[in-house]
């Protein structure tokens, strides 16, 4: 067990000690953050106000459009012709130029905005609805019907579900879920693919440098194989708690930061879109309603065994196969559960409960995936335990497998093995 | 027979193939062992064995080190793998601490040895390089320094020369009569006989599993002698036959006498001596490569005459 220990040191040390694992250990918070905060950072660094002037033939809209934090609208007289000449120049008295000529009410059109280069979504959106507002109000008008009265009569319904679960009530929400659902899912994909192909390249390195017959005379090959496992988890699970410390760390100080940026942007979107920020707020609110401690605890459960459990079939198949080009055929069966398993995720998503998903969670091979996905739908605590139960017992069964498969396969060089003799090697 | 290690009995089978066909050997202490045999003969198949690498089917394996003290006695055996490489990122003094401490050294005691070696071999400045830095030669000398980086009792040695160029070769050779000097009992096998003539002294052969010849080599290549002898002489031969004695004559005054049965060195002399003048008489002792030739051909005739 010494050595075993020893194994997993060295694995883990060295991997640690590596560059790309320092650059990519930092890289994701990094690119994390970029993904956040650029949209915002953008708003950040917007060049002040757009200046945007009025030519209204109508008559119809003075005093209708509001300035806005980062709009300014004046009322402007000239000829157009003239007036767009003046864009683009230094000392242009505005950035756009919106023209809204003589309309027929029925059919209102020939609204245009001249600008010297393309317009903002803001722009664009806020100048349509101001717009389109003030012409229903004059149809309004003109049919005789007070828009007073029509707005108050408007209805807006919000179906809540509320998960009735073990006694208590939580307020549910599907958007939330889903997006919990999907990424939990996605993630562990992605986390048993990039550690798993580690694995066994880990392996295959080993034998194709012709190193581990000295190794193995020291250490016995399951042993070996266990040290290898258990040192790149270790690697990973570093890996994701740097992430997770650097992520925490990085929401906090954006949040500090920029939170005052991203109301006015929550606001900003309001007046445009003209959603309700009860909504936001309500996703926001079902996201804590979520069982965080079972959640976390859970992931991380299931992150590590269901590495462990594909780790010791990708350590297997690592040492049946002396060269890279060869890995890429054998990981093809490995890679078909863990794809179907994203395949059925997409549609957890939308029957949580089905006997599918039911099913698919229950089995080792899926399980990581599709178990994490049902997750924040709501999971009867039995159906939890005993995925996680045989999640372990499928790990203990592979690593059997996997480490009969190891100890022929590593000392075969120059072998082409087939199914055959692997069968031969585990039945033996 | 004082031996380090003994094998009895051990078989071992791959699929209809029999690598191991119920092996005894004694492995002398402080002896130099040659164990030879053809490619596919099962030397790597047994060497796997001894190393605890492979399971035999049957049969028994004992050590009886010096060392009490060293519970595991894998950790007694130093080995040099024929198929053997290193990890060619990481550093070299970091790969020989790694590999002496699965084999039960401690840090410190790993950090004494792997400065000791590395003087040895005037090599102190490798040791933060990485072994993808170093050319295939210089490789080879850091995994010879893993097989005795720590100081085993019995060391095995796979056809340790493939590979090298002369001067590492000659650099090894003197390394491996230093070892075999200071007790450790060695372990070499190889299918170059020359080697095995310059450096072993007990030698096994063998052939598809079996063993056909084991013994000193010295006892060996006597047995096998073929009483052929070497002359240089003034005057001639009036036959090419005479009182026992077959006589080749190679060019003038140089000639290969067989002796067709067997004769005292001062029988043949004075026999030969009574009809030309010799100055110069040479035994010829056959190459364990002919004895090695003959003894595995007259074990497939043999093998063929079964079958018959």
């Amino acid at each position: 067990m010494n050595k075993t220990l020893l194994v997993f040191k060295k694995e883990y040390l060295t991997r640690v000690k590596k560059k790309s694992f320092i650059i990519m250990t930092l890289l994701v918070p990094l690119l994390f953050m970029l993904l956040m905060g650029l949209p915002l950072a953008m708003t950040f660094f917007k060049s002040g106000t757009n200046r945007i002037a009025i030519l209204d033939e109508s008559g119809e809209f003075a005093g209708v459009f509001n300035n806005g934090k980062s709009l300014e609208f004046h009322p402007i007289e000239g000829n157009l012709n003239n007036l767009k000449e003046e864009l683009g120049k230094k000392d242009a008295r505005f950035d756009a130029l919106l023209y809204i000529p003589k309309f027929d009410i029925q059919y209102p059109n020939g609204f245009t905005v001249y600008s010297d280069k393309q317009v903002g979504m803001t722009i664009q959106q806020t100048i349509e609805k101001t717009l389109q507002n003030k012409i229903e109000t004059l149809r309004f008008i003109n049919a005789g019907i007070d828009k007073d009265k029509v707005n108050e009569l408007k209805v807006s319904i919000d179906l809540q579900n509320i998960i009735l679960q073990e006694g208590s009530e939580k307020k549910g929400n599907v958007v939330a879920s889903i997006a919990v659902s999907q990424i939990m899912g996605f993630f562990q994909y992605f986390m048993i693919f990039f550690y798993g192909g580690l694995i066994m390249m880990a392996v295959t390195e080993e034998k194709k440098n012709r190193i581990v017959e000295i190794i193995v005379s020291s250490i016995p090959p399951f042993q070996l194989m266990l040290g290898k496992i258990f040192g790149i988890a270790a690697v990973a699970i570093t890996q994701l708690l740097i992430w997770a410390v650097f992520i925490t760390i990085l929401m906090v100080l954006f949040s500090v930061f920029f939170s005052p940026m991203l109301l006015e942007t929550a606001q900003d979107l309001e007046q445009v879109v003209g959603s309700n920020s009860q909504q936001i707020f309500d996703m926001i609110g079902s996201i804590e309603a979520f069982n965080i401690p079972l959640m976390l605890f859970s992931f991380a459960f299931f992150f590590i065994f269901g590495y462990l459990f594909y780790s010791a079939l990708f350590a297997g198949a690592g040492a049946v196969t002396d060269d890279s080009s060869q890995n890429q055929t054998i990981t093809i069966p490995l890679s078909i559960p863990v794809i179907l398993s994203l395949m059925i995720m997409v549609n957890v998503a939308e029957q949580p409960h089905s006997p599918l998903a039911f099913w698919s969670s229950l089995i080792p091979f899926c399980s990581p995936i599709i178990m994490m996905a049902r997750l924040p739908f709501g999971v009867p605590a039995w159906q939890l335990a005993l995925s996680m139960i045989f999640l372990v017992i499928g790990f203990v069964i592979n690593t059997w497998i996997a480490g009969k498969i190891y100890r022929i396969g590593i000392l075969l060089y120059g072998k082409k093995i087939n199914w055959n003799d692997i069968r031969k090697w585990v039945f033996k | 027979m004082d031996a380090i290690l003994s094998l009895e009995k051990l078989h071992k089978e791959y699929e209809k193939v029999v690598a191991v066909h119920s092996i005894d050997l004694k492995v002398p202490r402080g002896s130099v062992f040659g164990l030879l045999g053809p490619n596919g003969a099962g030397k790597t198949s047994m060497i796997r064995i001894i190393t605890n690498i492979t399971l035999p089917d049957s049969g028994k394996l004992s050590f009886h080190f010096q060392n009490s003290k060293i519970s595991d006695p894998m950790n007694n055996i130093g080995y040099l793998p024929e198929e053997r490489g290193l990890y060619p990122e990481m550093k070299i003094g970091e790969q020989l601490k790694f590999f002496a401490q699965m084999k039960g050294l401690s840090a410190a005691k790993a950090h004494e040895n792997i400065q000791y070696w590395l003087k040895r071999f005037e090599i102190e400045d490798w040791a933060n390089k990485k072994a993808q830095e170093l050319s295939k030669g210089m490789q080879q000398l850091i995994q010879f320094i893993v097989s005795v980086i720590h100081d085993p009792e019995l060391l095995i040695f796979d056809e340790p020369f493939s590979g090298l160029d002369p001067i590492n070769t000659e650099r090894l050779k003197k390394e491996i009569v230093e070892l075999s000097k200071s007790g450790k009992t060695i372990i070499f096998s190889t299918h170059q006989m020359s080697q095995v003539e310059e450096i072993c002294n007990e030698i096994a052969l063998i052939n598809k599993g079996r063993f056909i010849l084991e013994g000193e080599l010295k006892e060996i290549k006597n047995r096998f002698k073929k009483n052929l002898f070497e002359i240089k002489y003034h005057g001639s031969f009036p036959n090419s036959e005479i009182n026992g004695f077959e006589i080749t004559i190679k060019e003038e005054g140089h000639a290969i006498v067989k002796s067709l049965k067997e004769c005292s060195y001062s029988n043949l002399l004075k026999t030969l001596s009574d009809y030309v003048e010799i100055y110069s008489f040479t035994e010829i002792l056959p190459s364990l490569n002919e004895i090695f030739i003959e003894q595995v051909t007259l074990a497939k005739a043999k093998k063929e005459e079964e079958h018959e």
